[in-house]
């Protein structure tokens, strides 16, 4: 419990003081949703309809940017290496790592997506809606795309085929995410595509760790 | 705390058969015994192999064939009862560039799970052996070469592993440090521990070194 503590503090100075970690993926997700109008008309039944997609595809591409750099440096400077060869549990490392890279990215992006639902023209019950499904859509995107980077960590050119790999597992919690969110924007409820959306995201901060540690361990040969 | 003597006198490590892939070639060391308190240079051509005996002994990779036995009890690494004994230092520094010499050294006492805090003595007196101890709150990226591989080496003190792997530890060390180098791992091996360490340069650890070749033991092809 001491040394995840101490990943996790280790990772969040790391972010802190790498500076502009933890404004790139809420930046670009501003830059996206404040871009996109501009090439349609502000019609609230247009932007109002395209919205709880919208959101979450930005949502996503803003993660997906950043998930490759989870492990990069961590495998450049020899750290991971550390990780591999110490005795604490792997699964629990990479459980950190993908926790922190949350916090930094995924966390302060869903706090600033509900003034962007607004703007959006989504209704009074959409926009809460629009907090939790990006809440733990954000952390579903930390745990897949932490998965994708173990498997590419020592390609040199891993970037591209990290997003492809990641993009189809993506995909049941953007159809969930953002069917939630038009259901509370229709004034529907929104429970059910909310509880599959956490259940998947529960399934994956299961297995993520473990898948994980696993890709690790063998593309360290 | 830093304390001498922690290990069990009677320790005994013993490779009775390691077979690694490098390349095109494969190296294949077998019955090699390394008592507490005795140290092991493994020497060879480049690319003979003795990064990747290393790194299979720390089980960071895939060896063809290993039986490692520990007073004479089998172990497999990577577990964590292994790795526990352990203290690996390869040729990359694991020191991340935006935290600073101390901040860097508390993370690894911690991930060995040892109780250490950022003005602790430890860290102190670990920064010092090497020189390193008026760098302590200097960010890693404004190190030069020759001071982040002392610092990597000021986790050797600190983390109080057994068995020390050591790859290479004295590049970019001006003579000042190897000798610092020489007196870290003999006070170690004084302590009971043990080394294992891959060198170039004649380093002297006195009387208590054993060489070994590795050119003796490649085996071609990959059976």
């Amino acid at each position: 419990m001491r040394s995840f503590a101490a990943l996790i503090r280790r990772e969040l100075l790391v972010a802190g003081r790498t500076h502009g970690v933890w404004l790139e993926p809420a930046s670009f997700f501003t830059l996206i949703l404040l871009i996109f109008p501009l090439t349609t008309t502000i019609d609230r039944a247009v932007l109002g309809a395209v919205a709880p997609g919208f959101l979450w595809v930005a949502a996503l591409l803003a993660g997906a940017l950043s998930v490759g750099r989870l492990l990069a440096s961590d495998c450049a400077d020899g750290s991971l290496d550390q990780f591999l060869c110490s005795p604490r549990s792997l699964p629990a490392v990479m459980l950190a790592k993908a926790f922190t890279h949350w916090l930094t990215t995924g966390a302060p992006l869903s706090v600033l997506a509900p003034i962007y639902g607004y703007l959006w023209f989504l209704s009074g019950d959409g926009v809460p809606t629009v907090f939790v499904s990006l809440l733990l859509g954000t952390w579903l995107i930390s745990l897949l795309g932490l998965f994708g980077a173990s498997l590419t960590v020592h390609l040199r050119r891993g970037r591209l085929l990290l997003a492809l790999l990641c993009l189809p597992f993506y995909i049941p919690g953007l159809v969930f995410g953002s069917a939630a969110i038009a259901a509370a924007d229709a004034g529907l409820r929104a429970g059910g595509p909310l509880a599959l959306l956490a259940a998947l995201t529960v399934l994956a901060t299961v297995l993520a760790p473990y898948a994980s540690a696993v890709a690790v361990r063998v593309m360290a040969e | 705390m830093l304390c001498l003597n922690r290990f069990p006198v009677s320790a005994c490590f013993e490779i009775e058969s390691l077979t690694v892939q490098c390349g095109d070639h494969a190296v294949r060391l077998a019955d090699v015994r390394l008592k507490s308190g005795r140290c092991l240079t493994l020497t060879g051509a480049n690319g003979v192999g003795k990064t990747s005996v290393l790194r299979a002994l720390a089980g960071l990779r895939h060896a063809d064939e290993m039986r490692l036995l520990w007073d004479g009890r089998a172990v497999e690494p990577p577990d964590p009862e292994w790795a526990e004994r352990i203290t690996y230092v390869g040729h990359a520094t694991a020191m991340q560039e935006s935290l600073t010499a101390a901040e860097n050294l508390c993370f690894y006492a911690a991930l060995k799970g040892r109780r250490v805090s950022l003005d602790d003595a430890a860290i102190g007196e670990a920064l010092s052996r090497f020189g390193m101890r008026e760098y302590a709150e200097r960010r890693c990226a404004r190190l030069s070469a020759g001071r982040m591989r002392r610092l990597s080496l000021c986790r050797l003190p600190l983390e109080g592993g057994v068995l020390w792997l050591l790859d290479e530890p004295a590049t970019a060390l001006d003579a000042n440090a190897r000798a610092d180098l020489e007196a870290c791992v003999v006070e170690h091996l004084e302590a009971g521990g043990m080394a294992v360490v891959a060198t170039h340069q004649a380093l002297n650890f006195g009387e208590r070194a054993s060489e070994l070749g590795l050119d003796d033991a490649v085996v071609c092809g990959s059976d």
